[in-house]
């Protein structure tokens, strides 16, 4: 994972957004996880066409707090849901669309 | 990040109102006539592929998770492999109810690759002549079943649905053994639907008491509940959960509470529907019903042993307060053989 990586939800995956909480459905093992609050606004953050530090600015601008820390905090989420298989990394934008909720 | 399983997704739903699974009729066209499909004219051919995109925006705004997509037989749309596409797009899982007999295999691999969660695939018989009469289209048998076969061999689930009437109720064994064989999950209806527009003449085609009674015995096509999962003494408890985390779309872009409970709350061509999900009046007024309005089921004596479909009362008769008659034939069934009902979204607390 580097700085000019664009973050894509896989194909593997059907997701949903309820009251603020994000859930992932993994549709080959037919599990489902939900996300805390701030997962979730990161989350809702993966277009196919951002790349990490535009996320993480995004994330940025919406919570207060230490940057160090908030962007050391959504790289290693990011590299969780990486492990997980929630999404891919790509060094070319998503064609096509990738809503947001 | 926390496990958690789909009927804690569908609560929560339930209580926020999100219209967290939709059956989506994308046409009613359809190349085989079957005898008891529910479908009373064939010839819509659904919203174009824009409008589903912007309806699968407005579906993700919603909260929206699952989307079945159906017809008619959604395959006579040329362009259906790309709604499927435009809503893996959005991550928006996606079920496929077909008859199978016009999938090629360009699209059975597309739907393998865009993980589809699975494809519901009607087969009626393990007869080839029975099925082809029920659908009354030659070869559709061979063709369908050439289909699951493929499907399987990309590794798609596929469910075999298998409607029980009179004419096939006696082969649910060979069905059983035929799904196993072709790797398939199968899964049986009891009641034959009156059509959308209320002309209940499929009734006719039901099975017989001696039929019935023996389905209702069969775990695998009736589950049993021990103990029953309704409560008369539940006088607020809802119709059926389908008013609060449901919601079914036809070709013309109506909004019903589910596709067989077929009042419109609005049409997603002049509204968006997330808000007519939660706005619409009509929606709303269906969600004030309760088990204390509906006098009959209050005191009958099958209530127990009733899943009955207010959409289909409403069909029947006209009457979304009274009994419906296709339910209470499965009740009585029920009753007599000691099987109580597992649906939880019927007479469901809220």
């Amino acid at each position: 994972m580097n700085e000019k990586h664009f973050v894509t939800k896989s194909i593997n995956i059907s997701c949903c957004t309820m009251d603020g909480t994000a859930y992932i459905l993994f549709e080959d093992k037919g599990k489902i996880i939900a996300l805390n609050e701030t997962g979730s606004v990161v989350w809702n953050l993966i277009d196919g066409n951002s790349t990490i530090p535009r996320i993480t600015e995004k994330v940025l601008d919406l919570f207060d707090g230490d940057s160090i820390k908030i962007k050391s905090s959504v790289v290693m989420f990011l590299e969780e849901l990486l492990s997980l298989g929630a999404i891919t990394i790509s060094s070319k934008k998503l064609k096509g669309v990738m809503r947001s909720a | 990040m926390l496990s958690i399983n789909i009927r804690d997704v569908t609560s929560l739903a339930k209580k926020i109102l999100v219209p967290i699974s939709v059956l989506i009729e994308v046409c009613y066209t359809c190349n085989e006539k079957c005898i008891h499909c529910c479908v009373d004219e064939h010839k819509n051919t659904g919203l174009t592929l824009k409008q589903y995109e912007k309806l699968f925006d407005q579906m993700v705004s919603a909260g929206t998770f699952f989307v079945i997509l159906t017809g008619g037989d959604p395959f006579t749309r040329k362009d259906f492999m790309d709604i499927v596409h435009a809503a893996r797009q959005r991550r928006i899982s996606v079920t496929i109810f077909t008859n199978g007999t016009l999938v090629m295999q360009k699209d059975i691999l597309e739907i393998a690759a865009l993980y589809v969660q699975d494809v519901h695939v009607s087969i009626y018989s393990t007869n080839e002549k029975t099925h082809d009469s029920i659908t009354r289209v030659p070869g559709s048998f061979r063709k369908s079943i050439a289909t699951i076969r493929s499907m399987r061999a990309a590794g798609i689930k596929v469910r075999i649905k298998c409607p029980l009437m009179s004419l096939n109720a006696d082969e649910v064994d060979e069905l059983k053994k035929l799904a196993t064989s072709l790797e398939a999950k199968i899964q049986f209806t009891t009641i034959i639907t009156a059509k959308n527009n209320g002309d209940v003449s499929t009734h006719a085609l039901q099975m017989s008491e001696r039929q019935l009674l023996a389905a209702v015995n069969d775990s695998m096509i009736i589950g049993s509940a021990d103990p029953s999962v309704h409560s008369r003494d539940e006088l607020e408890c809802i119709p059926c959960d389908a008013i609060l985390n449901g919601g079914a779309i036809d070709p013309s872009g109506n909004v019903y509470p589910c596709n067989q409970w077929r009042v419109s709350g609005g049409n997603v061509l002049k509204e968006d529907f997330g808000k007519i999900w939660k706005e619409s009046e009509v929606l709303n007024a269906l969600r004030g019903i309760r088990l204390k309005d509906m006098k009959e089921c209050r005191v009958c004596d099958l209530f127990d042993y009733c899943t009955r479909c207010p959409g289909l009362a409403l069909l029947e008769d006209g009457d979304l307060y009274d009994c419906s008659l296709a339910a209470k034939k499965v009740a009585e069934a029920r009753k007599i053989n000691g099987v109580l009902p597992t649906q939880r979204h019927i007479f469901s607390k809220i």
